[in-house]
């Protein structure tokens, strides 16, 4: 028999407290900007829905969500970037190489914002989640070798980036 | 083993801590680690104050809108899947599509609305923030404060060029995006997605209705032009190709 309305909206609600939290903490980090993170996690939310309801654990449904919502925050990040908006300068960095420089979230999300798309939700899941590039791999449906092959790239363009900034400072 | 090779928490093990989801050996050497490292620690109170702030605030406005569209795309699915009964045939389908179908969706299927789609209607929407609280959407006919900041989201759905301004309650014309231009300006179209426009606007202490309008249009529309169009039909202003989207808010006396 299939569900009626009543035990539908209770189920979706139900997923919607356990894994809202998850969603609009990830957006609001994201896009640094709650207005947007709360119209985002709802859209996140529903393109989701069908992921977590058939997700065998919390695991599985914590990497959709990573998924879904790194690429639908990193669009509207991109599109925002068209607009031309002004962007804050690069904070004052005290090591010439990315990697421990990476460690300061703030810092790896303006690198990220610079990168080219291919490279984008990559290093979001690596340097700002803290996975591991098989995990990387597993959450974005590609292989390790192309996470190792983009997380290099991107770390040889924020090295030279960086370089760049100095250059100029 | 839980820590990562850069010697930290991952963020799927912090959220599944949130979640409780964790083991009792687990959770102990999670909580252990987050209690000596003060990058873990920073990270598990940002995820607490999102979930609080979440569970307070967001939940309550947001749940109904997904609801609502949740409801609207269980629709339009078993439509679509109606259309794919031979038995009724291609007459009744094109009622269904013609008559049905706007009704439903109002033009749009969500996944339209999201991506937007050239000859489709644009989108416009309004969000404002008072003082340092959570962000709101506003709708026709919403009370707002003098002093709120209000950003604007629209979805061009393949128009090129895109005004917001609006005229107060004292009849003042202000164009919101691009501020104080004289002119509409260009808007990705070959993106087709929702895009929050730069800068937020505060609103100032004029009391009374304000009326705000979007524009979308293929060419530049001069602001003066907008200005006369409201002027001349405050409810349904005219413009000649463009799309317009017009509505009211209310603003309260400071």
């Amino acid at each position: 028999m299939a569900p009626s309305r009543v035990d539908q909206s209770g189920r979706v609600t139900s997923l919607y407290r356990k894994y809202g939290p998850a969603i609009y903490s990830r957006c609001r980090r994201l896009l640094k900007d709650d207005a947007l993170a709360e119209d985002a996690t709802q859209e996140v939310f529903v393109r989701v829905l069908r992921h977590i309801e058939s997700a065998p654990d919390d695991a599985a449904a914590l990497a959709w969500i990573y998924r879904i919502s790194t690429n639908y925050c990193l669009n509207l990040i991109r599109d925002r970037g068209r607009q031309a908006e002004p962007t804050d300068e690069l904070p004052e960095s005290a090591s010439d190489h990315p990697e421990p420089d990476l460690v300061d979230r703030q810092l790896a999300m303006r690198l990220i914002e610079r990168a080219p798309e291919t490279l984008r939700a990559p290093a979001v899941l690596y340097y700002l989640d803290g996975l591991e590039q098989e995990q990387v791999a597993k959450t974005l449906g590609i292989s390790r070798r192309t996470v190792i092959n983009r997380l290099q790239e991107f770390a040889e363009r924020s090295r030279k980036f960086m370089a760049r900034e100095r250059g100029a400072a | 083993m839980m820590i990562n090779t850069r010697g930290h928490l991952s963020s799927e093990t912090i959220d599944l801590l949130l979640l409780s989801a964790l083991g009792a050996e687990e959770t102990n050497e999670a909580k252990a680690h987050i209690d000596g490292c003060p990058n873990c620690k920073e990270r598990w109170r940002e995820l607490n104050e999102d979930k609080q702030r979440f569970e307070q605030f967001v939940f309550a406005r947001t749940l109904p809108k997904i609801e609502e569209r949740l409801a609207k795309k269980s629709l339009w699915d078993s439509l679509n899947l109606r259309l794919l009964i031979p038995a009724l045939g291609l007459g009744l389908a094109a009622l269904v599509a013609v008559v049905v179908v706007p009704r439903v969706t109002g033009g749009q299927t969500e996944d339209e609305v999201y991506v937007g789609v050239k000859g489709k209607e644009p989108l416009f929407e309004v969000f404002a923030q008072r003082d340092t609280g959570s962000a709101f959407a506003v709708k026709e006919g919403s009370t707002l404060k003098p002093k709120d900041r209000i950003r604007f989201v629209v979805n061009p759905a393949g128009a090129k060029y895109v005004l917001v301004a609006s005229r107060d309650g004292k009849g003042v014309f202000t164009v919101y995006h691009p501020f104080g231009a004289a002119e509409s300006a260009p808007v990705d179209a070959k993106t087709p997605r929702r895009i929050e426009l730069p800068n937020a606007v505060e609103l100032d202490e004029t009391p009374g209705a304000e009326r705000l309008v979007a524009v979308f249009s293929d060419a530049p529309v001069k602001a003066a032009e907008v200005e006369a169009a409201l002027k001349a039909n405050p409810s349904a202003p005219q413009l000649g190709n463009a799309r317009v989207i017009s509505w009211e808010f209310k603003k309260d006396a400071p």
